[in-house]
């Protein structure tokens, strides 16, 4: 008997010892899952095999055949080496990322997923299991603390920026991508899970909402013209520093239109409109101040 | 090799079944197939598949203080701590945890600490999800201030024996009665979400959700007459605040039509309302006024309450030819009751115009979008985006009590609020062909237009056009560029407008027609200002073979502001990214990359004084100050940053030893270069560069004892040094009129060291 049958025969055996657990193991009700779907399949994708298949069972997919997903494949069921399954996620012979998608927008049509026909990463070819693991039990793209990692594999400038001293949470997990990024698509300019910038901002920053007796109009407009929101060499995310930054869009009569400069430094003249929070030294409520006397936002 | 394989795959099923047969003497000895039953699968493989969950136990030890290591992690100071984490998910189709439920899943993560969090979820597929969340946050600052007030909540008061001075230095007691204080915040989150699905279309969901927010921020607290005279302190300002949110969102989804409708609440209480403070100074602003009666005031954020609903969902017409919709209506409003003018014995006989604002911003936003696909290489979209924000709270005049230490005693001294509107709209088109050697080109246009009420300027416009180029240049090399141009003009610059905004006629008739402004003419804010725009992005990816890949992703983006003489003129930002992974199999992998990033700036000024000599537009000798081009100044910002991170995996014993390691360096660098133009009183003296350096080293062993039992060892070293001018040699009296607070710049070494067990929840 040549090696090859042997393999195959021990394969078919396996699999149906295999199967014949798995199917004992599920008595759930017959309408949700059909596992007689599994037999050609788990003929080799067994659970003996390397790539752990088969945990998919221990996932809300483990509710659909493997011919849900991937098609009926009769030409890989022939020729399991040569030919793809009919919908193929890889890593052989991928099908088309808009092909493997369509399997998953079947079901996942709703909700967040509504607006990814034309969203920013369909348009780049990234399918969903560019970002998702369907068959592990715990899907990195889920994961609030994994997931970063995956966005970062695209997004590199993030990963670097996330780690300066003002940042938010990010590796933590505590602030995750998903919080204010819609990665499915949204009609916002950088995919915000809010219809606008500042709405996405308050969300965990709801004290800057107001409205405020005296706005300061920048911060009611957009957050990000003085922050950036992923991490920032300055203190508290800001795009550069004070005074500095105050001075890029003020400069009334006396010390705002002041040069801050080394005169000002302890070994000098120690001045308060550059030394530790600066213009926030006096003026602190930039977001806008609702004290009745707050017009120049210092109260 | 391959025959001895076939025969023990074979087998398997035949030894799992096998009944030995007893030897004469009735023992039935050592099994000879019994290797035959040991499970041959990666360790790996049999946690996906075999297991349930885990729980985690830690045991760590942290050599010294670091509010930059302990940021976000409680882990902020030295010494022994412990913690648990758990993570336990059931699949249950066979129903023994009821009929109700096919799965739940319990997770738990730092339970022992200050940033606990977890969830318990379970639901049926397809059916319905319920959870029920914690989650515990904290932000640990700059813990090395120190302040002599004392309290907390809304007042903060000076020790007894107070020694007040009209200068930090003359404050005899400053540093000895000054305390210690942590800088903060505190969120404790609770979670509570149900969702359910109705048949395949329709589902619903209800997320509630109420936040706790306390702990200790600061805040620069100020006593003047006027800026010249400005006297400040720092302070510790308490927090105590709750948001509370309600989402509520129904959808349905069917092959043509997807419509999802959501109403969100959420209400921001803030339980202060103003932080009051005694007046450290004396000699200053005079009795009343000075220490020990005089107080200052400010107001917190004040509470508010927003409510939105909004709307999304698509329509195919066909498979070529797809729209979407997302609008929303907002409505946030906020009648927190105004605090007094002043809380000082001051002149003050006007009341407060009204008794809270009642302060109302409607915010509408539409997009529009359709997207057709006339050629299978073809896509073209069309996108409309709407967005208002219409502020109408009431205008009024409030008398102008400056720093709680002068009251105007006439009414040209009111001032007005003002309320800001604004609404964009915004086009775009694009398109995009595909065309051999995986390569797609895309186009498009945005047109942008924002209308501004109560803005300097009333309207911008903007063109942006962008073309994208994706292709494979050569087998395994694969790159996309994208170039934008962008071009914003903008309406006639009111240099005038928030002048005449926010003072009373009065008082505006009384000022010469050339000094009516407050911020200097010839500035034009950015935001609001004329802006030539180019930004490119490169990323290549080549794929050397199966073991190594190669990545370098560059931005470049450069706003020039050419119309405007001060203020910011021109922003650059650069990025790159050179990357690089090796994986020569399962058991090895590294991947390591550099990252420049680069800001620069540059932005002038023009030094003048206010009265008489406040006039922008003389143009004959001798000049104003604010005429006289030789008191400008030019200031370039620029920050950079270098980063480089190498993370490694190594398997050591198979199924029993891996090893990892991670490490991460950032250095960055802040620096401002001055020019002047000739007044001799402005100097331009270099201010020293901001440096910042972190050493990030993790390495981690990971021991497999048994299948069900893992242990960690984690060495952990951390090192944070900052040098920063700001805070350099700022002790609490160093700023003659700013009580400080003395925080220094971290300069922390810390080793972490980890041992954990993991004990592992088979099915």
């Amino acid at each position: 008997m040549k090696a090859t049958t042997i393999v195959a025969l021990a394969l078919i055996a396996l699999g149906t010892f295999a199967l014949g657990t798995i199917a004992n193991a599920d008595d759930g009700d017959p309408a949700d899952s059909d596992d007689s779907a599994l037999v050609p399949c788990a003929t080799c994708h067994a659970p003996s095999s390397d790539v752990p298949v088969l945990s998919i069972l221990h996932t809300p997919h483990g509710r659909i055949d493997c011919a849900g997903c991937h098609g009926t494949s009769a030409a890989h069921g022939n020729a399991p080496i040569d030919e793809s399954p009919s919908i193929s996620f890889g890593p052989r012979k991928p099908s088309t990322p808009t092909n493997q998608d369509a399997t998953c927008l079947d079901c996942h049509t709703g909700g967040t997923h509504t607006l990814w026909v034309g969203s920013v990463h369909q348009d780049e070819d990234i399918s969903c299991t560019g970002c998702h693991a369907i068959h592990t039990r715990q899907d990195q793209a889920l994961d609030r603390v994994a997931q970063s990692q995956i966005c970062f594999e695209c997004h590199t400038d993030i990963r670097a920026t996330v780690r300066l001293s003002s940042r938010h949470p990010i590796l933590e997990g505590r602030t995750a991508c998903v919080d204010c990024h819609n990665p499915h698509g949204s009609t916002t300019e950088a995919a915000l899970v809010e219809p606008t910038l500042n709405d996405t901002c308050y969300t965990c920053h709801a004290e800057k909402r107001g409205p405020f007796l005296f706005e300061h109009p920048p911060a009611a407009e957009d957050c990000s013209l003085c922050h950036r929101p992923h991490g920032s060499v300055n203190d508290r995310l800001l795009t550069t520093r004070g005074p500095f930054l105050c001075q890029q869009c003020h400069s009334a009569a006396f010390h705002p239109s002041q040069l801050q400069d080394g005169d000002g430094l302890p070994a000098a003249n120690a001045s308060p409109f550059l030394l530790g929070r600066n213009c926030l030294n006096c003026h602190a409520q930039v977001h806008g101040s609702n004290h009745p006397s707050g017009a120049r936002l210092t109260r | 090799m391959l025959r001895a394989f076939g025969l023990l795959l074979l087998t398997v099923p035949l030894a799992l079944r096998a009944q030995p047969e007893p030897n004469p003497s009735g023992d039935p000895g050592p099994d000879p197939f019994a290797f035959l039953a040991e499970d041959t699968r990666p360790l790996a493989t049999r946690h996906a598949v075999d297991y349930r969950g885990e729980v985690t136990l830690d045991g760590y030890y942290i050599s010294d203080d670091s509010f930059m290591f302990g940021q976000y992690t409680d882990d902020h100071e030295e010494g022994f701590d412990v913690d648990l984490s758990l993570d336990i998910t059931t699949w249950d189709p066979e129903g023994r945890l009821g009929n109700f439920t096919d799965y739940w899943r319990v997770w738990a993560d730092s339970l022992a600490s200050d940033v606990r969090q977890g969830y318990v979820e379970f639901g049926r597929v397809g059916d319905y999800t319920a959870r029920l969340g914690y989650d515990q946050q904290l932000q640990v600052r700059n813990d090395s201030g120190r302040t002599p007030f004392i309290g907390g909540g809304e007042s903060l008061v000076l020790p007894s024996d107070w020694v007040a001075s009209n200068i930090t230095s003359g404050m005899d007691l400053l540093t000895s009665s000054s305390r210690e204080f942590d800088q903060e915040v505190e969120r404790k989150r609770f979670d509570l979400g149900f969702a359910k699905q109705f048949g395949p279309a329709w589902d619903v969901a209800l997320d509630f959700s109420t936040e706790e927010k306390t702990g200790t921020q600061t805040l620069g607290g100020a006593l003047y007459v006027d800026g010249s005279n400005g006297h400040a302190a720092i302070l510790p300002k308490d927090l105590d605040a709750t948001t509370n949110t309600l989402e509520l969102t129904g959808g349905y989804a069917a092959d043509r039509i997807t419509l999802n409708l959501e109403y969100l609440y959420s209400d921001y209480d803030n339980d202060n309302s103003a932080l009051t403070w005694d007046n450290p100074y004396n000699g200053v602003f005079g009795p009343g006024i000075d220490y020990p009666d005089g107080r200052g005031s400010a107001a917190y954020e004040p509470d508010n309450e927003m409510q939105r609903l909004r709307g999304f969902g698509s329509y195919v017409f066909s498979p070529k030819l797809r729209f979407t919709v997302d609008g929303s209506f907002a409505k946030t409003e906020q009648d927190t009751s105004f605090l007094p003018f002043t809380v000082n014995a001051l002149n003050v006989t006007e009341p407060v115009p009204r008794a809270n604002l009642d302060g109302e911003i409607e915010t509408r936003t539409f997009d529009g979008r359709a997207y057709y696909r006339p050629l299978p290489k073809l896509s073209l979209e069309a996108n409309y985006h709407f967005e208002e924000r219409n502020n109408d709270g009431p205008r009024d005049g409030y008398l102008y009590v400056r720093g709680d230490a002068w009251a105007p005693d006439d009414a040209k001294f009111t001032v007005y609020n003002t309320t800001h509107d604004r609404t964009v709209n915004r086009l775009k088109l694009k398109g995009s062909y595909r065309l051999p050697r995986a390569t797609k080109l895309g186009l498009e246009y945005v047109y942008d237009e924002v209308e501004r009420s109560n803005a300097a300027v009333e309207k911008t416009e903007e063109d942006r056009y962008i073309v994208t180029l994706r292709t494979r240049i050569i087998q395994n090399l694969t790159g996309r560029l994208e170039v934008e141009y962008a071009d914003r003009a903008a309406d006639t610059y009111q240099w005038g407008q928030s002048f005449f905004a926010l003072l009373d006629t009065r008082l505006i008739n009384e000022i010469p027609d050339n000094q009516r402004y407050i911020t200097h003419p010839e500035l034009s804010q950015y935001y609001l200002a004329n802006r030539e725009q180019w930004q490119a992005r490169l990323n290549l990816n080549y794929a050397l073979n199966s073991f190594w890949n190669l990545s370098l992703d560059a931005n470049y983006q450069d706003a020039d502001f050419d119309k405007s003489e001060l203020g910011l003129t021109e922003q650059k930002l650069t990025h790159v990214t050179l990357g690089g992974q090796w994986t020569p199999n399962a058991d090895y992998s590294v991947s390591v990359f550099y990252s420049y990033d680069r800001y620069e700036a540059e932005q002038g000024g023009r030094s003048f004084r206010g009265g008489a000599e406040k006039n922008a537009f003389e143009i004959f000798p001798p000049l104003p100050q604010a005429s006289d081009p030789s008191r400008n100044w030019k200031v370039e910002p620029e920050d950079t940053t270098h980063s480089i991170g190498i993370d490694a995996q190594w398997t050591a014993i198979p199924d029993r030893l891996d090893l990892n390691l991670s490490y991460h360096y950032t250095d960055s660098e802040g620096s401002e270069d001055f020019t002047t133009f000739g007044a001799p009183d402005i100097l331009g003296t270099p201010l020293p560069d901001m440096e910042a350096t972190q050493h990030d080293l993790s390495l981690r062993a990971t021991y497999h004892y048994t299948e069900q039992m893992s242990f960690d060892a984690e060495y952990r070293y951390y090192s944070y040094e900052r040098d920063d001018w700001a805070l350099d040699g700022v002790g609490l009296d160093t700023i003659d009129k700013v009580v400080s607070l003395g925080e220094v710049n971290p300069d922390d070494d810390v080793s972490f060291f980890l041992l954990s067990v993991k004990y592992r929840l088979r099915e």
